[in-house]
């Protein structure tokens, strides 16, 4: 019983110590404290970004401020689409195209509708830019890429989203090698839909 | 519902649930026998050594990983189990020893001698199985249904062999049984269901569907023979919903199943509760 009783009190003593000062007891004793409070600091934060902002937005060059916005041109796709992704969830879409992959004979020459978010590389040895449309699974641990062209219309970068833009892209599945390399892509592709990124 | 009946028509949702069902059904069998004889987490320890097997087959950068793999993972359940209850190591310190080795040198390997892009993102998926279920081949899915087909016929040809070594194998030898062999039986059959049951429910998860179906069985009925044949309905009635939950929702597959394993043991704890207080 006694024993219960002291294990009891140091207890309830360890759990008043993790307890923090009161303000007003801090007030009785006289101690001031010189460290700064969370928001204090969060406040700080927060206007040495501003001002690194504002001068970043400073620094800007007269040509690229007058330099207009560049807009994504979207068109509709004409004609039937065999396998529209934009009807599925995450789960659903990152396995299609892992499928599609797998087994490219089964889906070359069909029309695909992709919802994913836009990506670009250039690759400088032969002077080609590379676009495709990344899909991620549920968890977004994993992500899967279909690249894409689009038609003769379209104008680079004009024309083109910014990397990391939402885009909607319908094309027709097509295979070509690259050197060792068998690659999937849609063909003659437009972009029905755009969301810039947040 | 009609997108549910929509996906159906996909050929990979199709042997999802074909595959999901089948590894459901031979993960309970085996459970039953795993957590009565004290080896519930027999698969996180198998499945961590399957990992460490597949980090070396992609090391080796072998096309068909189950070579080294299923041999690996058969080795381990046999040490693990063969050796039944007279070891030194008992068996959740021996289990617990072989797993964590396994999985740290298998993250290791993958990591010093990547051969993927995205190591994290092949850990991730080979742990928690999100899309594997979804990404099978014909080739796999045939291999699965082979395999699953075996453990089922080899559990019921051997069933009164098998409930005799796990309820008292001390007793089953001095009959005459000879356990050793038995013992051998069952680590094949665990390493081989184990390895299967990655591609459902990933490494991490795999005991969810070891123990709770037998656990939630174990609410209900008081038998072998009515343990069993329950433990088998409901991971299988677990597992379907689980696959088309996420495939409904866009959540992971395997988290969603062994959260439907829970909920349903959570219903048969209740229900045996119930019953009892009756």
């Amino acid at each position: 019983m006694m024993k219960r009783t002291i294990e009891n009190a140091v207890a309830a003593l360890l759990l008043v110590s993790l307890c923090a000062c009161s303000p007003e007891q801090s007030a009785r004793t006289g101690a001031q404290s010189t460290s700064k409070d969370v928001s204090d600091v969060i406040e700080d934060l927060a206007e040495k970004e501003d001002q690194q902002n504002s001068e970043v937005n400073e620094e800007k060059t007269p040509e690229e401020q007058a330099e207009p916005e560049t807009s994504v041109r979207l068109m509709e796709w004409q004609g039937n689409i065999d396998i529209d992704l934009t009807e599925m969830n995450s789960t659903m879409i990152y396995s299609e195209v892992y499928n599609m992959m797998m087994d490219p004979m089964d889906y070359i020459g069909k029309t695909i509708r992709i919802f994913g978010t836009y990506a670009h590389a250039y690759e400088e040895q032969n002077q080609q830019h590379y676009y495709a449309c990344v899909v991620q699974d549920a968890t977004a641990c994993c992500a899967q890429g279909l690249e894409f062209v689009l038609d003769g219309s379209y104008v680079w970068p004009d024309d083109y989203p910014e990397e990391g833009d939402e885009v909607v892209v319908t094309g027709v599945l097509h295979l070509y090698s690259s050197d060792m390399f068998k690659v999937l892509q849609l063909d003659d592709a437009v972009i029905e839909s755009h969301t810039p990124k947040a | 519902m009609d997108k549910l009946l929509n996906y159906l028509n996909y050929p990979f949702v199709r042997y999802a649930l074909i595959v999901g069902v089948l590894i459901a059904l031979c993960s309970s069998l085996l459970g039953v026998t795993l957590v009565l004889k004290r080896f519930s987490f027999i698969g996180d320890g198998l499945s961590h050594v399957a990992f460490g097997a597949m980090a070396v087959a992609g090391v080796l950068n072998l096309t068909n990983r189950m070579i080294i793999i299923l041999p690996v993972t058969v080795l381990a359940a046999i040490m693990l189990l063969r050796t039944g209850t007279n070891t030194k190591i008992k068996g959740d310190a021996a289990i617990a020893m072989i797993s964590v080795s396994a999985l740290a040198f298998g993250y290791l390997l993958m990591n010093v001698f990547s051969s993927s892009s995205n190591v994290s993102g092949d850990v991730c998926t080979t742990l928690f199985g999100s899309t594997s279920i979804l990404t099978l081949s014909k080739s796999d899915v045939w291999l699965c249904i082979i395999l699953s087909l075996i453990t089922v016929t080899l559990f019921i040809l051997f069933y009164n062999r098998i409930f005799a070594v796990t309820f008292d194998e001390n007793f089953s030898k001095a009959a005459g049984v000879k356990a050793d062999h038995y013992n051998l039986l069952i680590a094949v059959i665990t390493a081989v269901i184990i390895v299967l049951a990655m591609n459902l429910v990933g490494s991490l998860l795999i005991s969810a569907l070891v123990i709770f179906p037998a656990l939630s069985a174990m609410r209900l009925y008081g038998s072998f023979r009515s343990v069993t044949i329950c433990s088998a309905v409901l991971s299988v009635c677990s597992a379907l919903a689980g696959i088309l939950i996420s495939i409904g929702a866009g959540t992971p597959v395997g988290s969603t199943i062994v959260a439907a394993d829970a909920f349903v043991f959570l219903i048969c704890w209740l229900i045996g509760s119930f019953k009892r207080k009756a």
